[in-house]
């Protein structure tokens, strides 16, 4: 690990009611690492994405973001989250999802000249500029992922979250994402849940295995004997969405 | 008569009878549905879009207790002042903010309390009726009567309008956000729980501004129904708030327009348009797609 910490847990433990999730946790993420969270569901990834947050608070022990506690730090964190958890009927165009990226606080009124600037600079970065106008529901998978990560890029971030970044994504749309994280790497720190194995090892340096309690491994040393011990059976692929659109930047709607 | 020169007459009889001294009532009916149109659009737009129209339910239940409260004080104490306009955006706004409790802070399951909320509201504004020094018919409120309207309550309505306007406009971006992903809004430090109260007291606001003309039981689906139906041909919040806005206006009018040419109550009459308004552009919608896409 760097000597500068990204995020620190020290001593966390959590639970969800009489349910322990997470139990006395150390783990530091240095600045500009990409760390891969994996493990068996319910075994406390995305609790760990939820503490370093601030969305929730630890039963024990102290989460630091950027050396801030979380409520303080988070403003620093670009967040992209599961895209199927969103209402894909609501009335919302790929560019202003994007720009909810550029929100300050309760500051009322519109965008500053500079905030457009940047929207459509991430836009372009995604390659959606295209889509810009186009119905958020609209959009395949792998594009809607994309416009999450351009909403997280909006907010010019120092560490960036990603939760399942390959849930009901395409083989096309996860070769582009593959692309686009080594990309950000050299500015970024990156974390990022998923259950995708294959994509894991072809990313990541280190990969923290969180069942409860969390344990650290380079990459190149996760094997499937290890997953297997961890999880207590084979580490499964993601559902990969083939049906939802072909990946590319063409708009639908 | 052609059906366009009956429209015609229609429309010059409507507007013989808003000009015309006798029937005042029906042009304050007229200026308070389209100052309301606006806010209606706005705030149904945003109820519609996070879903929550069983929450717009409650609050418009609620308000009964208010009326009660204020008939009850007007008659039994002579407090005059105490609007049932006034007791209705008291309670709504006490009701809104129980609500806001409920999501945040209490353990209590939010749908439980919005069931409470709904059915003591009313309730409460009955047994108040029962308890006012003579009769008073609750059927006026529950489904409106334009014949209650007066300068008092077009001068009330204006104000809440021009408020309820103003902080949605002013608020937008984070009032959208927090409809589209608490979450996220959270992150960039949007006070979500205060722009989820804000929406609750603008969904209070917005249920007072037409119980005269529709009614509490109704006034719920003129905010989702013009809303619901712009949202068929609109890809943004704020064109889907435009459009919603139109329509709310444009079936007020017409409901009026049909209630007082077949001397019908008034807001069944504006609401069942509402509902062919809205079936309308379902069917519109899907016929659109179907030219677009014939094979499907």
């Amino acid at each position: 690990m760097r000597a500068k910490a990204a995020i620190r847990f020290s001593g966390v433990s959590f639970a969800y009611g009489s349910t322990p999730v997470l139990e006395d946790v150390d783990l530091t993420i240095g600045a500009q690492q990409m760390v891969c969270l994996v493990g068996p569901n319910g075994g406390g990834k995305t609790t760990l994405l939820r503490l370093a947050l601030g969305f929730i608070e630890p039963r024990r022990g102290r989460v630091e973001v950027c050396g801030l506690p979380p409520v303080r730090g988070r403003r620093r964190i670009g967040y992209m989250p599961q895209h199927i958890d969103f209402d894909a009927h609501f009335p919302i165009t790929v560019r202003e999802v994007v720009a909810m990226g550029r929100l300050d606080g309760a500051r009322p009124g519109f965008m500053s000249r500079r905030d457009r600037a940047v929207v459509d600079e991430v836009l372009d970065e995604v390659d959606l500029g295209g889509c810009a106008r186009a119905p958020f529901g609209s959009l395949s998978g792998g594009q809607r992922q994309r416009a999450l990560i351009a909403r997280a890029l909006a907010v010019e971030p120092e560490i960036l979250f990603l939760d399942e970044p390959t849930a009901m994504v395409d083989a096309r749309s996860e070769a582009r994402l593959l692309a686009k994280l080594r990309e950000l790497h050299s500015r970024l720190t990156i974390v990022m849940v998923s259950h995708d194995a294959a994509f894991v090892a072809n990313l990541v340096e280190t990969v923290v295995c969180v069942n409860r309690r969390v344990s650290v491994h380079p990459a190149h040393e996760i094997s499937h004997g290890m997953i297997h011990e961890l999880y207590g059976d084979s580490m499964k692929a993601v559902l990969h969405d083939h049906d939802a659109g072909d990946g590319s930047g063409n708009c639908h709607g | 008569m052609t059906p366009a020169t009956e429209a015609e007459t229609v429309m010059a009889e409507f507007w013989n009878v808003l000009t015309d001294g006798d029937f005042v009532f029906v042009r304050y009916a007229f200026i308070m549905g389209a100052c309301a149109s606006v806010a209606f659009g706005m705030v149904g737009s945003l109820v519609v879009a996070r879903r929550v129209t069983y929450v717009a339910g409650a609050v418009s239940h609620a308000v009964l207790a208010g009326i009660g409260a204020s008939v009850f004080a007007q008659r039994a104490y002579g407090w005059l002042w105490f609007d049932p306009l006034l007791g209705a955006a008291l309670a709504a706004c006490v009701a809104a903010l129980l609500l806001g409790l409920a999501r945040f802070a209490a353990t209590e399951r939010e749908d439980s309390v919005i069931g409470a909320i709904w059915s003591v509201g009313v309730a409460v504004g009955l047994l108040f009726f029962a308890a006012a020094p003579g009769y008073t018919d609750p059927m006026s409120y529950l489904f409106g009567n334009i014949l209650l309207i007066g300068v008092r309550d077009l001068w009330l309505v204006l104000v809440l309008d021009v408020v309820i306007i103003a902080l949605t406009v002013f608020f937008y971006p984070q009032l959208k956000a927090v409809c589209f992903d608490e979450d996220f809004a959270r992150l960039r430090g949007v006070p979500v729980r205060l722009a989820y109260t804000l929406l609750l007291l603008l969904i209070a606001l917005t249920v007072v501004l037409l119980i005269s003309i529709v009614g509490m039981v109704l006034v719920v689906a003129l905010m989702t129904l013009p809303a619901a139906a712009a949202g068929r041909f609109t890809r943004s919040l704020w064109q889907m708030m435009a459009l919603a806005s139109v329509l709310c206006l444009v079936f007020v009018t017409t409901g009026l327009v049909f209630s007082f040419q077949a001397d019908l109550p008034t807001g069944p009459t504006i609401i069942l348009v509402a509902g062919v308004g809205y079936a309308l552009a379902l069917g519109a919608r899907s016929a659109v797609r179907l030219i677009a896409s014939p094979g499907q």
